[in-house]
């Protein structure tokens, strides 16, 4: 546990390590959080983590950690920083395993209660369309050329072929496509893990839901995002599966080895990097590219299943995108090299790379809660500026997988979702008991810090009706 | 998840369990027996544990394959 007297108090959501808690620190370590949750945030290796961070080379202003922050690799989950370019470094543990872990919203026209009368029948249809489990591949396998295709124009690409239309396009992070994206820099071992993958939910946290709005905080953005009150919307959460873990491995791995070369000694090899001018650097920034184009691909050919089943069962296709916006990434922002890790980018209104019908009111912020628990819609805050325009990404946990499959029943479980009005669609118990909402801090608090913080600003808050998961 | 041996083999071994164990509980015995020899160098034994797992993970992941103690080691 790490000791609180050692952390300063700037404000009630705002507490700092300072640079000279330890010698190796460049920088100070803040962390958002209140009171209530500081105890959260001090039970595991985060704060170990967070400091660790505050020592690479590069670094700027300071390490920060979202309130849902949580142990990880190397980083902690819910670690944002950012790194003078061209001589700072760039760390593929900072980014994650699953590169561009992310999220995305789509949107019908219907009251939940329209669509409640089929609500078993288009979850069932909406799990058998759209495959879940861990490596298990479904109706599209890659040849070698169409997965560079992708893997160099992302969601942009799928829509070309006609699995979307271009209103995704636009409302998608980056359009769906990281243009610095080189396949070549993409080990075959990540290409082979990824050939049949596209469209597959994956195991862990990731999950489908259809949600219903049951708060609206900011009528103004709501109305700019085309959400209302009782809404039926449905959530994605998924990454780039096995070819982004692939990809990060392969990173790592290079990373420990030419460290030495460029002079970099590290608390934690764990956070493996190279200066982001370097060689090294400069192939796993092309590679990670690859991983998220990969990711918003995947989210893409979900979106159609989703799409298919919706109609099979309301007789339309009547889904709309509201925002994708990736989690886990290293993108160069204002001449800085920002890493959020479990953390979002939340950019401010009037931004350049907002679309352009959210300009007035901001970046849509799209946090998934746990499972069967609320997430929320926010909006990107000028505030944001000091945490590099990055929020948080989610509930975060208090529990390790391990310890939630020992303590909770996953059968209990969803019986108790069942009871609440839930319908749950998971092939394994094991899964359920793993992202059992006590594994979890409480998403609500984790949204009101972010919202009084002011990094950015309630909109929506949206309760699962249907929860589906991978195994 | 937590692995212990009372060799480095037998680490290594729940090791790969273990991880089998997350990625497809309940797997069911019989299914033909596969062998892969695999070499691996790396500067200590923590970075050659996570360098196995991975490899044993590619072959899962990349041949649908799942192991046990059965038809591994």
């Amino acid at each position: 546990m790490f000791d609180k007297s050692r952390l300063k108090k700037i404000n009630d959501f705002l507490w700092e390590i300072p640079k000279t808690f330890r010698s190796d620190m460049r920088v100070p370590a803040r962390i958002y959080v209140s009171e209530k949750m500081l105890n959260d945030a001090l039970n595991d290796r985060s704060m170990e983590q967070l400091v660790n961070l505050a020592t690479l080379p590069g670094i700027v202003n300071c390490s920060l950690a979202m309130p849902d922050v949580h142990e990880g690799y190397g980083s902690p989950i819910g670690g944002v920083f950012a790194t003078r370019i061209p001589e700072g470094v760039i760390s593929p543990g900072a980014v994650g395993y699953d590169e561009n872990c992310g999220v995305r919203l789509l949107t019908s026209p219907y009251f939940f209660d329209e669509i409640r009368p089929r609500l078993e029948n288009l979850a069932t249809e909406i799990q058998r369309n759209v495959p879940s489990g861990l490596g298990k591949g479904h109706k599209v396998k890659l040849s070698s050329k169409e997965l560079d295709k992708i893997l160099e124009g992302g969601a942009r690409e799928l829509v070309h072929q006609g699995y979307g239309d271009q209103e995704d396009i636009e409302n998608c992070e980056a359009n769906g496509r990281l243009d610095w994206a080189d396949s070549s820099e993409v080990s075959e071992r990540a290409k082979i893990r990824g050939a049949d993958q596209v469209g597959t939910l994956g195991s862990g946290n990731h999950f489908l839901e259809i949600q219903k709005i049951d708060k609206i905080f900011d009528p103004a953005a709501a109305k700019a995002f085309g959400l209302f009150n009782g809404q039926a919307v449905i959530m994605i959460h998924t990454g780039s599966r096995g070819l982004g873990h692939q990809i990060a491995t392969d990173y790592i791995k290079l990373m420990l080895k030419v460290m030495p070369k460029y002079g970099i000694v590290l608390p934690d090899r764990e956070l493996a990097c190279a200066p982001f001018n370097s060689p090294e650097g400069q192939k796993f920034f092309k590679a990670m590219a690859c991983g998220a184009n990969f990711a918003w691909a995947n989210r893409q050919m979900i979106t159609y299943y989703v799409r298919e089943a919706w109609q099979k069962i309301l007789g339309n296709k009547d889904l709309k995108m509201l925002y994708d916006v990736a989690h886990n990434i290293a993108k160069l922002e204002d001449n800085l090299l920002v890493h959020r890790k479990g953390a979002t980018r939340a950019f401010p209104p009037n931004h350049p790379e907002i679309p352009e019908k959210y300009r007035s009111v901001g970046q849509p912020v799209l946090i998934p809660g746990s499972m069967g628990t609320a997430s929320y819609v926010l909006r990107g805050a000028e505030e944001g500026k000091e945490s590099f325009y990055s929020t948080c990404h989610g509930a975060g946990r208090i529990m390790s997988r391990h310890q939630a499959v020992k303590t909770l029943s996953g059968e209990k479980i969803t019986e108790h979702l069942e009871k609440s009005g839930i319908v749950v669609r998971c092939y394994s118990m094991r899964g359920i008991a793993e992202e059992a909402p006590q594994a979890y801090k409480n998403i609500d608090d984790v949204a009101e810090v972010v919202h009084r913080a002011g990094l950015s600003k309630k909109v929506a808050r949206m309760v699962p009706a249907a929860v589906i998961k991978g195994e | 998840m937590r692995a212990q041996g009372d060799s480095l083999w037998g680490l290594f071994e729940s090791a790969v369990f273990g991880m089998m164990e997350i990625l497809k509980p309940n797997v069911s015995a019989g299914a033909p027996a596969v062998e892969e020899i695999v070499a691996l160098e790396a500067e200590d034994t923590t970075a050659l544990l996570i360098d196995f797992l991975n490899e044993v993970l590619f072959f899962a992941q990349a041949r649908k394959e799942m192991y046990n103690k059965n038809d591994c080691f």
